[in-house]
């Protein structure tokens, strides 16, 4: 009697492996959601990132921030950690690109370009800015999950020409009609703005094209021509991350300051501020007490809701004010370049400098009088102007102004020389599992395509 | 049996007389399943009277009137617990003894609670008795294996209450999963998982376990030896059985114990410099690189915030008052004597029907680091009884409930270590108060902020009161067992169990606290259950087949279903300062989640053994899972192991050997996925919700719906020597393992969008050799007994390979960036991984123009943390009533991350920066020119030079130690005492000391230590708290 209840009871429990499939489906998460889930989370990390470690590496090889701790001493010595380096890199692959990617399939599969449009635009700015640190990057055979676990290195002519296809693209996604979905409040940047986003697109292009000015001005400044009209007119145009300034949507500068500094505003930017005396320096820098007067980023660019900046109408000013130079229109050049500053000024007091303050400094500062000497100023104006962001290390390249002291002691076995660094090493995790990782690892004097 | 009978025989030789008296005493002894024991001696205390029952288990010994009334009988057999009983005047006693501790060649327990004569088995088992699991009267279970067993490694993660301890058995195996043994309770095996240090030292759930309540312990370390438990089992098993109740008289037994902990080691600080930079000094700077303090004076502005007696300034400037600076000894006014009390009452008795177990135990710790404890009480029932003839039921439950308030360690700006380690010696961080743990002006300044030396880094008694992390456990153990006699050789057991429980921890900062400052302070919830629920179903078959041959068949199914639930809420910034609850956050809800985890397992499994001539022995066994955590095609899968047992003693009879045993067996084991969920993709939420929006990116971790089963092959060869009339006993064993297949996450290259990729791979081996050697140096009735043990451990592992992309995988190792553990092909297991120095062809550091050495800009292995090899050598000696026993632990090589020191460095405050004025040649040769360095730099641009944790490579130590693990005095009640007092039973009283010695070449903490606490990662620490060494007292009473 027993036994056959037992025998009743092995059968039973054996029963129960047909359950093991239903037992391991995951009820925690969802296998698949909406574009509006995904714009978000894309948009944050993008602004986290550019406030992250694309700040604080770009702004001490741009000499704006002098490391003194940790990563960022290693970076002031030119001897970056390549594990670190890959924090950098995975803050844009790993952190917001494939939702990027993801969102421009759905988009396609879903009719809905409005969001495809936002998304390109958004992953043109992200492959520039990877292209602009480490030259040749993963892009085509990137973010394909395990499709493609080993991507090739697309080369940097390449990756200008994908940034502008994505940016036409996206420019015509945008003005398409009919989108059965479109961005809206999930839109954290324009909240749905596709004329803004439209701007957007046109004052990226023009920022790309521009890089390329140093391989082929002329080339250039037809392309450059052809964008700006359609690009940022107007100093509230920017394409920005608005913190709401709580402690957990709060600018990336500011939470940097919070947890461990590492570094302090460099002394030589400092002087160039003092020898201009400008007055944004009292918005773009703060002293930090009981330190001896060392210094950190400023409350204009470093309060818990100073925007992060994509990219702003300054930027597209200055790069018109360098287009207008080459085509020896001082008056047009200088015109642009002022209202650069003006914007820079308004920007960084809150409106609350004079207007005659402002344009005695413009008139002293940011004009050039003759096309025989070099476009100084307006650099000189866009690397204050732009603190805390990539491109001053990228217009140094470019131009090589304004002119830069290297940090002493900068000559190492990824910076043979010490000079300003071209660009950035490779992560230790693509140089490990990725064969397609240039080697041998070019160094950061090794020059990329367009900065030969 | 012959070999047991004639140790017995030997013993009682000397002894055996018969008196001329004419009362007789008679009875019958049997087993825990009232089958008859044979040959169990039955003596009368302090006499030489006795006898051994026959095979009936019944005995008759004669003794005298007055014996009869007063007298005690003492019942033994090997492989049972003793009983004493008293005469009072009867005639008749039936005995029934309860298994216990194991002594030479007696029974063991083998898998599945299957108990087995030892030299039947062709695989290692060791045993640990309890008197050697209580000796060192550990709160942890876990630790009290510290140093005892060849083959098993133990490290706490620090002295702290209520810390994990991580242990292993033959090495590390596996990269994702748990590298650690199956625990099993009187057939359950009970969950032991660790949940992550969340920056205190949480605990590993075997803690719950109250190791008063151990009857005995077998250590199953190969694979023959643990097939049958399954994927579980896949890193050995511990298996525990638990006091029973006997038959025969009530025993009351109370155990009570008192042991006051210190810390044993701490590196040390310079005392020569104080807080500032460059020779200056800086109020508020985090560095020590200011002035020489004995030409510092203060200046007397009581205004100063930081100081009390205003800040520093030389004792030539005008301000300064002439009072002379400080220097303050922190650490020793931070740790104070922690105090562990624990107090232990067990009840047991019962008939040969029925019996009963009752225990209470509670414990109580009071840490070294001010405002931590740990409280765990338990409940104890088990109780047995026989159903007519055929059937007999079990039944036992165990109610734990614990409490924790721990201290923050480790990576964390609010660490105790952190801030105390860090700071300046010319920083007073008690402002001048006598009871700064209590007194607020110590830590804080009226308007409620924080007084530290530094912005960034909390004041150890602002942390110690605004930071807490506390834990509330409920856990209840319960099982039923049913054992039916269907026929005289066929047995059939039915045994289901339930794990449970709840662990509420409610973890916060302060908003001032500098870990979650940015965020205005932070507080976590986390509320986890666990059910574990198992059946087994075995039946059994056993028979002789005439004089030579035995046999056992066991058939069996095993069911089990594990289902986790974790609550978390997560709240930021609080609103009213100083009230830490999730409804005073402005941002609640951060991580809001709710998991649910579940896995179930169906296993079938049989296994045969059979015996020729005690001779030799071979087992072979096979199973077969079915796995939910695996893809449904290959989510069966089936392995087998064999293993033989050669007595060559028997065939060359006793010689110069006594016994001897050849063990050889092979084995297969199984294993699932580490964890559940893994065969598929999904999205998770962004660690912020953006703006309050639902917002979601792809998991970074891409799934695999190919998964197969891991497996583990392992070959093993030893032998069981006795020599010197059995007081010599060598048990050697060699083994090799490997593990392929292994079910892990792989770094992948984020191009892809993801981290992440889960797939089968690599292989990883273990060899090694354990070695115990027991030898009864002096046996004497009256004089002195000395017995003497050495047991050795080397385990060598390799990394044969990983995936075709990757040789190098990192293990969680949370902490410190620069210097994590890692999987690397070539190298052991864990080693670790960070920065170093540029070498050139001939290994020669490359030093830059200036006499720095250069920093390579590729990492790579830095240390190897597996020890070189492992021993504990115990001594135990015995003079009448009183016994002296003392382990030695040795620890020979493997490597250790000191991050603290190389943290402290960079700040100035350690030893090593005491004589900074002096400048060096760092060895090295010139980079370009390749001539050797002869350029001086100063200590203070070499220390701050390159960053924080400096070079990984500099903060690596070899560690070898010798450590006094346990020494013990204990006097016993000699008997006749107790025979004049009508209710005590015995009595001892024990003076304990833990850690009374440590010596080692480490520079830091004690070396027993691990950042990531009881998880894969080892040998790295980093502002750890230090452990403790212990002294006290034990009482023991029996009734």
């Amino acid at each position: 009697m027993a036994m056959k209840k037992f025998a009743y009871f092995l059968f039973a429990l054996l029963l129960t492996s047909c359950q093991l499939k239903e037992i391991n489906e995951n009820p925690n998460v969802p296998t698949d959601v909406p574009m509006e889930t995904l714009l978000p989370t894309a948009e944050y990390n993008f602004a986290r990132a550019i406030g992250g470690r694309t700040f604080t590496y770009s702004n001490i090889f741009s000499q704006h921030l002098e490391g003194t701790n940790n990563q960022e001493l290693n970076t002031e010595n030119y001897n970056p950690d390549e594990l670190f380096v890959g924090n950098l890199w995975d803050d844009y692959y790993a952190g917001f690109m494939l939702n990027l990617r993801l969102i421009i399939e759905k988009a396609e599969s879903e009719t809905s370009p409005h969001y495809g449009g936002v998304a390109k635009v958004l992953m043109a700015n992200a492959l520039g800015n990877l292209t602009s640190i480490w030259g040749d990057v993963p892009y085509r055979e990137a973010l394909l999950g395990s499709e493609n676990l080993q991507s090739v290195f697309d080369p940097q002519e390449q990756l200008y020409a994908d940034i502008q296809l994505l940016l036409d693209e996206a420019i015509r996604d945008l003005r398409e009609a009919k989108s059965t979905f479109s961005p809206g409040a999930d839109d954290v940047l324009y909240n749905g703005d596709l004329v803004a986003w439209t701007k957007a697109a046109y004052s990226l292009k023009a920022r790309y094209h521009w890089h390329l000015s140093k391989r082929d001005r002329a080339g250039a400044i037809v392309n450059v021509l052809a964008d700006l009209p359609m690009a940022f007119d107007d100093p509230n145009d920017d394409l920005a991350y608005d913190w709401l300034g709580t402690s957990v949507d709060a600018n990336p500068i500011f939470q940097y300051y919070e947890i461990t500094p590492n570094s302090i505003v460099d002394p030589d930017f400092l002087d160039l501020l003092d020898s201009l005396g400008d007055p944004r320096r009292d918005f773009f820098i703060e002293t930090i007490p009981f330190t001896g007067g060392l210094t950190k980023v400023g409350p204009a660019l470093a309060s818990p809701d100073a925007p992060t900046v994509f990219i702003s109408f300054e930027e597209v000013k200055f790069i018109e004010a360098e287009v207008e130079y080459y085509l020896n229109d001082l008056p047009a050049a200088n015109a642009a370049a002022e209202a650069a500053v003006r914007a820079s000024f308004d920007k960084a007091s809150g409106g609350t400098l004079t207007d005659s303050a402002i344009t005695a400094y413009v008139q002293q500062h940011a004009f050039i009088s003759s096309t025989l000497s070099p476009p100084t100023a307006y650099l000189t104006q866009k690397y204050i102007a732009l603190f805390t962001q990539l491109e001053p290390w990228t217009d140094y390249r470019r131009t090589g102004l304004p002119a830069l002291t290297p940090n002493p002691g900068g000559s190492t076995a990824s910076n043979p020389g010490g000079a300003i660094p071209r660009r950035l090493i490779y992560p230790q995790s693509e140089r490990i599992a990725n064969p397609n990782t240039p080697s041998p690892v070019p160094s950061m004097q090794d020059r990329f395509w367009w900065d030969q | 049996m012959r070999t047991l009978t004639l140790i017995v025989g030997l013993w009682i030789a000397g002894m055996w007389t018969l008196s001329a008296q004419s009362i007789t005493l008679s009875g019958r002894v049997v087993d825990e399943n009232a089958a008859p024991l044979a040959g169990a001696q039955v003596l009368l205390r302090g006499t030489p009277q006795g006898a051994l029952t026959d095979g009936e288990g019944a005995f008759s010994v004669a003794v005298s009137p007055p014996q009869q009334d007063t007298g005690t009988l003492v019942i033994s057999f090997l492989g049972y617990e003793s009983q004493a009983l008293r005469t009072r005047g009867r005639q008749q006693f039936d005995v029934q003894l309860v298994p216990a501790g194991i002594e030479l060649e007696g029974v063991t327990m083998t898998a599945i609670g299957i108990r087995r004569e030892k030299r039947r088995l062709g695989y290692a088992a060791t045993e640990v008795d309890r008197e050697e699991l209580q000796r060192s009267n550990e709160v942890s279970l876990a630790n009290a294996l510290n140093a005892k067993v060849a083959g098993v490694q133990v490290t706490s993660t620090s002295g702290s209450p209520g810390a994990s301890t991580t242990i292993r058995i033959r090495g590390n195996k596996s990269i994702n999963g748990d590298n650690a043994p199956l625990f099993v309770i009187d057939g359950v095996p009970v969950d032991n998982t660790y949940r992550g240090s969340n920056f205190t030292d949480q605990a590993n759930r075997i803690l719950d376990i109250n190791p008063d309540d151990i009857a005995s312990m077998t250590i199953l370390k190969g694979g023959a030896a643990t097939a049958l438990y399954g994927v579980r089992a896949a890193n050995g098993a511990v298996i525990i059985t638990t006091k029973r109740g006997a038959a025969g008289e009530t025993k009351v037994t109370f155990t009570t114990s008192i042991m006051a902990d210190q810390v044993n080691k701490l590196p040390q600080k310079q005392t020569r410099y104080g807080q500032g930079e460059l020779g200056g000094y800086v109020q508020g700077s985090r560095l020590s690189w200011g002035p020489r303090l004995d030409t510092m004076s203060y200046n007397g502005d009581l205004s100063d915030p930081f100081h009390r007696f205003g800040g520093l300034v030389s004792a030539n400037d005008p301000s300064a008052t002439g009072q002379a600076a400080e220097v303050y000894d922190q650490a020793r006014d931070l740790f104070q004597t922690g105090l562990t009390n624990n107090a232990y009452l067990s009840l047991e008795g019962g008939s040969e029907q029925h019996s009963v177990f009752f225990s209470v135990g509670n414990t109580l710790q009071r840490g070294i680091v001010p405002n931590t404890r740990y409280r765990r009480t338990g409940v104890k029932l088990t109780g047995r009884t026989q159903v007519g003839d055929r059937i007999q039921v079990m039944g036992s439950v165990n109610y734990i409930q614990s409490e924790a308030d721990r201290g923050q360690r480790g990576s964390n700006l609010s660490g105790v270590m952190l801030g105390l380690m860090r700071s300046p010696v010319s920083y007073d961080l008690t402002n001048g108060s006598s009871d700064p743990v209590n007194d607020p002006a110590a830590y804080e300044f009226s308007d409620g902020t924080q007084r530290t030396f530094h912005a960034a880094y909390d004041n150890p008694y602002w942390s110690v009161n605004r930071n807490r992390n506390r834990t509330n456990l409920d856990r209840m153990v319960g099982l039923t067992e049913v054992k039916i006699k269907l026929s005289e050789h066929l047995n059939l057991l039915e045994r289901i169990s339930l794990d449970y429980y709840s662990d509420r921890l409610k973890s916060h900062w302060d908003g001032g606290s500098n870990e979650y400052k940015d965020l205005g302070g932070r507080i976590f919830n986390q509320e986890v259950t666990q059910r574990n629920l198992n059946n087994d179903l075995v039946l059994t078959y056993d028979q002789r087949f005439g004089e030579d041959w035995d046999l056992t068949l066991t058939a069996g199914n095993q069911f089990t279903d594990y289902r986790t639930t974790i609550l978390e809420t997560d709240g930021f910034g609080f609103i009213v300062p100083g009230f830490y609850d999730i409804s005073n956050t402005s941002i609640i809800n951060a991580f809001a989640d709710d998991f649910l985890l579940r896995e179930r397992g169906v296993g079938l499994y049989g296994d045969v053994n059979v015996g020729w001539r005690r001779l030799l022995y071979l087992n072979l066994n096979g199973r077969n899972d079915w796995l939910s955590n695996l893809p449904p095609d290959n989510n069966s899968f089936f392995y087998n192991s064999a293993s033989l047992g050669f007595v060559f003693t028997e065939l060359i009879g006793e010689q110069q050997v006594n016994y001897g045993k050849l063990r050889l067996s092979y084995a297969q084991t199984g294993n699932g996925a580490p964890a559940p969920y893994l065969t598929s993709n999904f999205f998770v939420q962004n660690g912020t919700s953006v703006q309050g929006l639902v917002s979601y990116l792809p998991n970074g971790t891409i799934g695999n719906n190919q998964l197969r089963p891991e497996n583990t092959t392992t070959y093993e060869v030893g032998t069981d020597l006795r020599f010197l009339q059995n007081r010599l006993k060598v048990d050697l064993t060699g083994y090799f393992t490997s593990t392929v297949d292994q079910i892990i996450e792989v770094p992948t290259t984020t191009s892809s969008g993801y981290s992440t990729v889960v797939t089968n791979a690599g292989e990883i081996t273990n060899q090694g050799i354990e070695l115990l050697v027991e030898y009864d140096v002096l046996r004497s009735e009256k004089g002195l007994n000395w017995e003497t043990s050495v047991n050795f451990t080397r385990n060598v592992s390799n990394v044969v390979a990983l995936t075709d992309e990757i040789d190098n995988i990192s293990l969680p190792s949370f902490g410190v960036a620069s210097t994590q553990s890692r999987v690397i092909v070539g190298q052991q297991y864990g080693v670790i991984f960070g920065t170093r120095w540029l070498r050139d062809d001939a290994g020669q550091v490359i030093v830059d123009a200036n006499g720095f050495p250069i920093r390579d800009q590729e990492n790579g292995v830095v240390g190897d943390p597996n020890p070189d090899f492992t021993a504990g050598w115990r001594n135990t000696l015995r003079w009448r009533n009183l016994s002296l026993t003392f382990l030695w632990d040795v620890r020979v090589g493997g490597d250790m991350y000191n991050g603290t020191v190389g943290v402290m460095r960079f700040h100035g405050t350690h030893i090593s920066t005491e004589n900074r004025e002096e400048e060096f040649v760092f060895d090295g040769v010139v980079q370009g020119t390749g001539e050797v360095n002869t350029t001086p730099i100063s200590l203070n641009d070499y220390y701050t030079r390159y960053g924080l944790t400096f070079v990984s490579e500099e903060n690596i130590e070899t560690v070898n130690w010798l450590r006094l693990r346990d020494l013990t005095l204990t006097y016993e009640l000699p008997s006749r005492l107790k025979e004049r007092m009508p209710v005590l039973r015995g009595a001892s009283v024990s003076a304990i000391t833990r850690n009374l010695l440590l010596f080692t070449n480490f520079t830091g903490i004690d070396p027993e230590t691990s950042l990531s606490g009881a998880a894969n990662s080892f040998g790295r620490e980093y502002f750890n708290n230090p452990g403790t060494r212990s002294f006290g007292f034990r009482l023991n009473l029996q009734f």
